[in-house]
């Protein structure tokens, strides 16, 4: 075993902090209350590589790790305290990207990447519909039906991140109703291609520096090679070898931003005096800061098992829903507790507490529920073997 | 990074899982019916090197990794834990303070018997009138002359009925000043030293525990452990090494409640089908599991970290990216895997019901002996402050 982090991702991780509180986090409040997204940042981001962090070289990107891109993710979270902009981050880089890096051809490869990579592409994923959440295979609406050399889609997807700005999306349409799970495909989409539409930005509860809205799709025309993979064999491969690197990399966001809330709420509750001294050496204070620094150290270790193991090779199905549901829920709870340090201050929209309590809120939702996680693991382990 | 062990480890610790399905299971719940850990089991754990391996080997250890030691204490509370913490106050608690600050002739008086399971040690620290606050401790020896008198009582002590040695913290003084706690090592058969009988426990029942009064017990200097004065400091770092081998034990106890709850909830059925494939149930053993692994990943880290630290004297040694601070890490992996380990056991013995209320299950047992890990080696309360302590010095 082995639990040192290579000294040159602990330099990534230093300078992308020092980035993101640089260039991001000075604007993050005014963003957050308007619903803003500034695609200047965006190309700054670009700038940095953090855009096509997990891309191949070849194709542009930087061509790092899954621990290193996670590591990445992390320092974006810590520094830029913006947990939407890290999530358009992820949904572009990470769920937009890896599908093709993971399973395209080498013209799509070629085609998408370099331009995924720089940002001059938004890219986004669409799975869940309007009726098909947790169950996305089994309610899936949106069909694809072949014609000559074209595919034509009907349907919708809803809740997608970077709808609203994206270029390109992966999505998941029914070919083959009969075949449930194993009749779906996947499409490469862009966003001018005949019958695609974007439905109005969403109005959200968290995350309000990235855009959400659903996708719209009317007889809309993708060319056969954009299908990614085999016809039909898009939700089993596509759906399980991007799902890990997003219950890896995109839950890995929560660790920068559990930190950073920790320090907050310890620099706090240093100054702030109440029945004449720092309210720090209370006992239901430091219980609170314990019980978050024990759930973030163990939540980091779970993220960088299962990134450890996706740079093996392997697949981790276990390991990601684990670490995913772990580190979900404890920023959640960390969410809770640093705010109730700040007492009054963590309900007022200046207080960066304020922010990661709703942005928290969406970790145990997306990606897979918490429920759809705790599925996974007891089909993964106890209904598992003899 | 890497959180696979080696495959030397692997090898071993298949070999020691063998051993304690074979040799140490079948016992447990005899060992609990009689109060006492056999010294066979003792003996039995030396041969298979379980006993050495964090001591030397010019006295019969393998001088191995806390990794590699933590990796086997899993095992060994996965399988009885009473075992677990009967060994491991010799092993660990009576004779690491040895180890790292006896004298030549104390190690190898006290060490190899105790290696060797011939012998069995003990710490005591806590007092009736001194628990979490040990500045209240009232035992002290007092010098005259050459001559040390020790009196006082100690009580919650792993071991105290049976055994033959004892590290004890106690106030010293002599005639003319206070020279503050200090750790001494006594044989408990010097005159003066007398045990109470063996306290009825809510769990770790296999376990004998008890007290140790001393009455005009004469000392010498041979007898004090590292410098007079400085027993508080050795303790404590006793106490860091004793809550990494608490964490092992609250790791341990998950995993059978892991493996009974999955098995149990496979064979039985409701409703028309085992009861896992209920959603209630499979998201409680979900549930089990994450707690398992986080606790076991921190776990490990920090088993790996004494390695890597605890001789380290290198100034503000960092890891990755944070100071190291190992007082706190283990305090941590305390707090972490004895509150898992409790709400776990809780769980086990929702999913076997009724079952799970009888003693004949294994999860009955587990649920009543994981409770100490959340009190002994320091409260959940004090390894709280701790952490919030260390933090509030990180955090500028």
């Amino acid at each position: 075993m082995d639990f040192a982090i290579p000294e040159e991702i602990l330099e990534f991780k230093r300078s992308v902090k020092t980035f993101a509180e640089k260039e991001i986090r000075p604007s993050t409040e005014e963003r957050d209350l308007h619903s803003k997204w500034d695609h200047s940042l965006w190309k700054k981001i670009g700038e940095m590589g953090l855009l096509g962090l997990s891309i191949p070289e070849e194709y542009g990107g930087q061509g790092a790790s899954c621990l290193m891109t996670c590591v990445g993710h992390e320092a974006f979270a810590e520094g830029s305290s913006d947990g939407g902009l890290t999530l358009a981050l992820g949904a572009h880089a990470i769920i937009g990207a890896m599908p093709i890096v993971l399973c395209g051809t080498e013209e799509q490869k070629k085609k998408y990447l370099p331009k995924i990579a720089t940002g001059e592409w938004i890219a986004g994923l669409g799975l869940t519909e309007p009726s098909s959440g947790s169950d996305a295979a089994g309610s899936m609406e949106t069909r694809a039906v072949k014609k000559g050399n074209k595919y034509i889609v009907n349907g919708s997807k809803m809740f997608i991140t970077n709808g609203p700005i994206g270029d390109v999306f992966i999505v998941m349409a029914v070919t083959d109703k009969a075949k449930g799970a194993m009749g779906i495909s996947v499409f490469i989409v862009e966003k001018n291609f005949p019958g695609f539409s974007v439905g109005k930005k969403l109005n959200k509860l968290g995350m309000r520096t990235s855009t959400t809205s659903e996708l719209i799709f009317q007889d809309m025309e993708v060319p056969e090679e954009n299908l990614l993979t085999k016809e039909n064999s898009g939700f089993a491969r596509v759906g399980r070898a991007t799902l890990e690197w997003e219950r890896t990399v995109l839950v890995a966001a929560s660790l920068g931003t559990m930190q950073s809330l920790i320090e907050a709420g310890v620099r706090y509750a240093k100054q702030r005096i109440q029945f004449g001294e720092p309210i720090i050496r209370f006992q239901a204070i430091q219980e609170k800061i314990a019980r978050c620094r024990m759930k973030l150290d163990a939540a980091r270790l779970l993220i960088y098992k299962s990134a450890v193991k996706k740079d093996k090779g392997e697949s981790a199905p276990l390991e990601s829903s684990i670490a995913k549901l772990y580190a979900t829920e404890s920023s959640v709870e960390v969410a809770y507790d640093i705010g109730q340090i700040f007492g009054g201050y963590s309900f007022i929209h200046e207080y960066p507490v304020e922010r990661a309590y709703r942005d928290a809120r969406l970790g145990t939702l997306g990606a897979g529920t918490s429920e759809v996680m705790r599925s996974i693991i007891a089909a993964n382990w106890s209904e598992s073997g003899k | 990074m890497n959180f696979e062990p080696t495959e030397e480890e692997r090898e071993f610790l298949e070999n020691f899982r063998k051993f304690c399905s074979r040799e140490i299971a079948p016992h447990a719940k005899e060992i609990e019916k009689k109060g006492e850990v056999p010294l066979s089991h003792f003996r039995k754990l030396s041969e298979v090197g379980y006993n050495g391996l964090l001591h030397e080997e010019k006295f019969g250890g393998s001088n191995s990794s806390y990794l590699l030691a933590t990796l086997a204490q899993e095992i060994l509370a996965e399988h009885c834990g009473a075992t677990f913490f009967s060994v491991g106050a010799s092993l660990g608690i009576f004779a690491s303070p040895i180890r790292e600050y006896g004298t030549e002739e104390q190690k190898r008086k006290f060490l190899p018997p105790v290696i060797r399971g011939e012998k069995i040690g003990a710490l005591g620290v806590t007092e009736p009138d001194a628990g979490s606050d040990v500045t209240r401790l009232k035992a002290i020896a007092k010098k005259k002359g050459d001559q040390i008198i020790l009196n006082g009582q100690k009580t919650f002590i792993t071991n105290a009925p049976v055994c033959d040695f004892a590290v004890i913290l106690v106030n010293f003084e002599s005639e003319e000043k206070n020279i503050g706690q200090t750790c001494f090592i006594v044989e408990t058969t010097r005159k003066g030293i007398a045990r109470g009988k063996p306290m009825d426990k809510m769990g770790l029942r296999g376990s004998p525990t008890g007290e140790l009064f001393f009455e005009d017990v004469k000392l010498t200097e041979d007898d004090i452990l590292g410098r007079p004065g400085k027993g508080f400091k050795i303790i404590m770092e006793a106490f860091n090494r004793e809550r990494l081998g608490l964490g092992a034990y609250s790791v341990g106890v998950m995993a059978a409640c892991l493996t009974e709850s999955r098995k149990y909830s496979k064979e039985r059925k409701a409703f028309g089908r085992p009861i896992g494939k209920h959603q209630s149930v499979a998201f409680m053993l979900a549930d089990m599991l994450t707690k398992y692994e986080a606790s076991r990943c921190l776990l490990h880290e920090t088993a790996w970290m004494m390695d890597k630290f605890s001789k380290e004297k290198k100034n503000k040694p960092e890891h990755n990216g944070y100071p190291v601070d190992l007082t706190a890490k283990t305090a941590t992996v305390k707090l972490l895997a004895s509150t898992y380990a409790r709400e776990v056991t809780n769980l086990a013995v929702q999913i076997h019901g009724g079952a799970g209320y009888m003693n004949e299950y294994k999860v009955a047992r587990l649920y009543r002996d994981i409770k100490i890990a959340e009190i002994g080696g320091g409260t959940s309360e004090i390894l709280k402050q701790i952490i919030a302590h260390s933090e509030t010095k990180r955090v500028k």
